[in-house]
Parts: structure tokens; sequence; C-alpha cells
């Protein structure tokens, strides 16, 4: 039987990193993000690997949406093997310069997005009866503090603990539901950029600041995930698995 | 769905039995170049001869035994890509009755063990570098005793929360100095191996009632933290360093 794996914000970075190598892993993909037109992107690009996808276009803000997504993805597919919420947002201000509104919104956008995730996730995978492994894409961010970060750092905390308690109740669910967070340090994506530019400075701050003075890429949280998600972490849940270069660690 | 250690040349220490048994077999059938060492010589062949590996008699105390397990891996395969350092005992006794010469061998064949080992490893990953950044990957096997503890359970806590530090201070320092060698600890929860069973009543890692403080219910078993610990020797962790990763099946949550 074919295993699938959800994958949000699967229109760009980490999200569509993770849904490639998912696919590889032999997963049928289901991507999810606001844009169509990425979306296809996405989906075409894991069939040029020779992978299967399909792309759900909806708001991982709104209960109503991830209500009418598990519908249509539990009578469409016998099992939900893998969740990974990926999709997320970021900003840096310093704190007297934000407003409650911009807090607000971050926390809207990156742990409602996961709250919900993981709501409807245990849901399709319980209704499915399913032993699957929904990875939250958190944060060092959630770990250590970062200046000029306080809402992302809170929010992204507020990931990590929640999801060590939904690892708890995944585990009372019958099959048992692995939950972990993956805490990615300073990953070079647009949402990066977006925020600090894409630059020979930003890059250089990005590599100083790891032990191993490299860029951390899509694709070593992608291989992350897919590792989490994997019968190979059967025995890991309630995990905050750090993928830093070592950033946090000094 | 597996993560690529092929042709990768890996030392593993206290491959006897348990974990270490473990990762040698899977690494072996996953084609990596095994060095299998374990104080038990004899043990150890046997493990060997199964996955076609070299078994050596291995002192982890002992700097001698350290260079000759290096030694080996070069001698057979050229170089050496990655150090499991693995072997352990354990101990439970009360703080007010504990023995100091027992203190001191849990921190010798944990801390000391791994620290000798190290030095060993990267010497050897620096020099067949070539010159250019040397890779390579350590893996300590620490526990979630590193993080947490419990009754009786002290000499082995100190000596496991040092190996995971350990693995913290060494993975940043290589780092910085520039070398691509990562160091990161792995800590499992209570593991079905026969170290564990050797303190436990004849059976009782058996009985469902022992596991019922994990929240996912089941055993776990020498494979599951051998699978992790093939991860992190892999190319795809390669931006891990300096971190601990938990398999305990969600025992330390609570």
């Amino acid at each position: 039987m074919t295993r699938t794996a959800i994958v949000t914000g699967s229109t760009s970075g980490i999200g569509r990193a993770t849904a490639l190598r998912l696919a590889k892993a032999g997963f049928h993909i289901i991507a999810t993000g606001r844009s169509m037109e990425r979306g296809a992107e996405t989906v075409a690009q894991v069939k040029a690997a020779k992978g299967s996808a399909e792309f759900h276009s909806f708001d991982v803000t709104l209960e109503s949406d991830w209500a009418a997504f598990a519908d249509t993805i539990t009578s469409a597919h016998a099992s939900v093997d893998a969740l990974i919420n990926s999709a997320g947002s970021f900003f840096a201000r310093p704190l007297p310069d934000t407003t409650l509104e911009e807090f607000r919104a971050l926390c809207t956008a990156d742990v409602e997005s996961v709250v919900l995730g993981t709501k409807y996730g245990l849901r399709m995978m319980r209704d499915t009866r399913t032993a699957g492994s929904i990875v939250n894409i958190s944060s060092l961010a959630g770990l250590i503090g970062l200046e000029d970060c306080a809402a992302y750092c809170a929010a992204k905390a507020a990931v990590t603990h929640f999801s060590r308690v939904a690892a708890l109740e995944g585990a009372q669910l019958d099959p048992k539901v692995r939950v972990n967070s993956l805490n990615p340090g300073v990953i070079y994506t647009e949402m990066i950029t977006g925020a600090y530019g894409d630059s020979d400075d930003v890059k250089a701050f990005v590599m100083d600041g790891n032990a191993l003075q490299r860029v951390g890429t899509a694709q070593d949280i992608a291989s992350a995930a897919t590792f989490l998600a994997s019968p190979a972490a059967r025995m890991i849940t309630g995990t905050a698995m750090l993928v830093d270069g070592g950033r946090g660690a000094d | 769905m597996t993560f690529d250690v092929k042709g990768k040349v890996v030392l593993i220490t206290g491959a006897a039995s348990g974990i270490g048994a473990a990762t040698a077999r899977l690494a072996a059938a996953r084609g990596a170049h095994v060095i299998a060492t374990d104080l038990d010589g004899v043990k150890v062949q046997g493990i060997a001869a199964d996955c076609h590996c070299i078994g050596l008699t291995h002192d982890v105390t002992d700097p001698h035994d350290w260079d000759n397990a290096i030694a080996a891996a070069v001698h057979h395969h050229g170089r050496l890509d990655a150090l499991v350092s693995n072997a352990g005992i354990v101990n439970y006794e009360p703080i007010i009755d504990l023995d100091m010469a027992r203190f001191r061998k849990l921190n010798q064949v944990h801390v000391e063990g791994s620290f000798i080992g190290m030095q060993r490893a990267v010497a050897q990953m620096r020099k067949q570098a070539d010159g250019k950044p040397a890779t390579g990957s350590i893996i300590l096997t620490a526990s979630v005793m590193a993080n947490c503890v419990a009754p009786g359970i002290s000499a082995y806590a100190v000596a496991k929360s040092a190996m995971a530090n350990m693995a913290r201070a060494v993975g940043v320092e290589l780092g910085r100095k520039g070398d691509m060698i990562r160091v990161n600890a792995v800590c499992p929860g209570p593991t079905r191996t026969p170290l564990l069973e050797g303190v436990m009543a004849p059976g009782a890692m058996d009985d469902p009632e022992h596991w019922k403080d994990v929240p996912l219910g089941v055993p776990q078993e020498p494979e599951d933290i051998a699978e992790s610990i093939l991860f992190l020797i892999s190319e795809e962790s390669a931006f891990m360093t300096a971190t601990q990763l938990v398999v305990d099946g969600g025992w330390s949550l609570t």
C-alpha cells in the first residue's frame, strides 16, 4: 500500500524540499500551500523525480479549511502516514517597535497553524487507523533567544512544547501516532532572504553563526524530517530534533 | 527507506552485544565497513563473523587499544569515517553506599573512554583529509539519564551527562577550528539490552508492565537506537553537530 505524506507550506523552502525528499522515499505527496501556481511547480518537481503528488490549496490558519481538507483526504486515501507542518512565517523587529497585531499575526501563522495541523493530523491518522508520524517544523529560536525576534521565539517555543504534549496524546491513540518537533537553525530559504535580504552579508551571518560554518539548506531539514517520518524513528516521539550546524551549542 | 552509509568505515565500541552489536549488524548489512570492538574479544569475534567485518578486543580505557583499533581501520580500509563510542557499563547504587572505585570506573569507561577515542579518531580524520577540511562523524552513546534521573542512577547519570555535553563541546570546537567533523550524542531511553537486563529481575523486560511508563508502550530494541546512529553517520545529517538525539518512546516527557 502506498504511504502518503501531507506537507504544508510545500510551495517553497523547507516544505518543498521535504516534499521532494519524502517522494524519493516512496511517499505519495499531498502538498499544501496558498499559491496554486507554486503548488503546481512543487507537484511538477516531484513528478519529474518520478514521484507522485497532488496539491491542495487552503489556509492552514482556518479551522474550517482544515476540516474540509481532512474530509477530502480521508475519503480519497486509505492512510495518512506522515504530516509535516512546515507552513510558517517570520519577522525581525525590535520589541519596542512591534505591535500587538504583528505579534498576534505571527502566533496565528506559526502556532495556530501547527495546533490545527496537529489536531486534524491526529484525526486523519485516527480515522484511517494509521500509526503515523507528525513533524512540526519549529526552530532553534524556540529553544534559545534571537535578538529582535521576540514574537518568533515565543511562537516557536510554543510549537516545540506543544509538540511534546501532542506526543503524549498521540500515544493514547490506537494505533499510536508519533509527534516531534524539528528545530532548524538558520536555513537559507526565502523566509530568511525575505526578511533580511539576499546578499553576501546575510549569507556570511548565516554561516558564521554556526559551528560548521556553512549555510544550512532546506535539504538538510528535509532529510531530518524524512528520518522522523520513517520507521527508522519508530521509537522517537516528543523529541525536539535540532539541526542547526551547532549554532545553538555555544 | 534508509539513509546511506555504504562504503563508510565505521569503528563501533561495545559491539559484542546490545546497541553496539545492533549497530554493527545494521551498518554492515547496509554496506559500511565495520570494525567491531569490545572488551569481550571472543563475543565480538562472533558478531564480526556474522557481519563479515573485523572484530577486535578493546578496552576503551586503554589508549593503546584505541591506537590498535584505529590502525586496524586504516590498515584494512584505508581510512576512518565514523566512530561510534558506545561501550558502557551500568550501576544502580544509592549515593550513600556508592563506592568511589565504582564511581570512577563508570566515568573511566564512558567519559575517559570517549575522550581518548575522540582524540584518536579526530587525529586520524585530519590526517587522511589531505590538507582539506577533515570530515567524519562521531557519535557518543549517552542516555536520557544525561538530562533526567532515577533513584540509584547517580554515577551513571554523571557519566552520561558528561558524555552528552562533551559531544556538544567537541562538536563546537571542531567546527570552529575549520573541521567538518560532526559530533553528536544519541540519548536512548530504557532499551532491551543485555546490559539493562543484567541489572533487572530475569524476564522483567519481557513483561509489558515494564514498558507502561513509556508512552509508545512497546519495548525499545537495540535496533531502534542503531537506526538513529546510522542516520547520524550518513551524509543526510551533515548539518547536525553538537546535538543530543533523544530516542526513548516518549519516556522522558513526563
